[in-house]
């Protein structure tokens, strides 16, 4: 597995322990209101790291290290920004003064999921050899 | 990595964008009536097809193209009769109209998942070295 897959998961795992923790909090008798922080820092976080990671490990013969890292580095910014402002958001009573942090994190996710678009493009439409065409 | 499975990446990628800015749009507006829609478009379109994709490139060596293509292409007519509809559904809360679309949606997604079953299934069974 190339570096940045591993650097993937590793990020992911990250926020899985603490999107797990939210889980156990409002499980523990919590407040629920955090239950959108924790559905999306499992999936935007864990999830999506892994899958990434998972796609860049599959393509470790083809892959552009530089377009993989600045995937790996604009998603973990964007999770990094948009998430500490989340929690800060739900915790206020949903303080409108976050929001626009919030988008701001959001819009790097967004150029993450773009890059990684890229990167998945590049792969389907390289040219490839005689013995796996499909 | 086979091309299907980027096929299966690139849907990913589709999906997810689609479901983030809808998220945020959502957000914006302070109205989550769609948050089912955004979510099975996420996990459905996003995640599934992720799954879907990293099985057929870790099995390139003895997987069948012909059940991946069915595969994929069942993934993708399950999301885009699914999810518009059930947003639709959401929207309108006309259950007679566009009940039967996301009836007839999530059926496709259930074939989908069979086909990806014999798939796995077909590597679990196949004989070793």
């Amino acid at each position: 597995m190339p570096r940045v897959s591993a650097a993937f998961f590793a990020m992911g795992l990250l926020c899985l322990f603490f999107g797990g923790a939210i889980g156990m909090f409002m499980a523990g008798g919590g407040d629920a209101v955090y239950a959108g922080m924790h559905v999306h820092l499992n999936l935007v976080g864990w999830a999506t790291m892994a899958l990434c990671g998972t796609f860049y490990a599959l393509t470790a013969q083809t892959l552009s290290p530089r377009l993989a890292w600045m995937n790996f580095w604009v998603l973990t910014a964007g999770i990094a920004v948009f998430f500490p402002a989340y929690a800060l958001f739900l915790a206020r009573g949903n303080d409108p003064r976050l929001e626009p942090v919030m988008t701001a994190g959001n819009g790097l996710t967004g150029l993450g999921m773009l890059i990684f678009g890229i990167s998945v493009a590049r792969e389907l439409l390289r040219r490839r050899d005689a013995v796996h065409t499909s | 990595m086979p091309r299907v499975s980027a096929t299966f990446f690139l849907l990913t990628c589709l999906c997810l964008l689609i479901g983030m800015g809808w998220g945020m749009h959502m957000a914006r507006m302070s109205d989550f009536t769609m948050a089912p829609a955004h979510a099975h478009l996420n996990i459905l379109g996003g995640v599934l097809s992720a799954i879907f994709g990293g099985f057929y490139a870790m099995t390139r060596e003895t997987y069948s193209p012909r059940l991946a293509w069915i595969n994929f292409a069942l993934s993708l007519i399950a999301v885009s009769v699914t999810i518009p509809a059930l947003a639709m559904l959401l929207m309108t809360n006309d259950e007679a109209k566009y009940g039967p679309f996301t009836g007839i949606g999530s059926t496709i997604m259930v074939l989908s998942l069979l086909t990806f079953t014999i798939s796995v299934v077909r590597e679990v069974v196949r004989r070793r070295a």
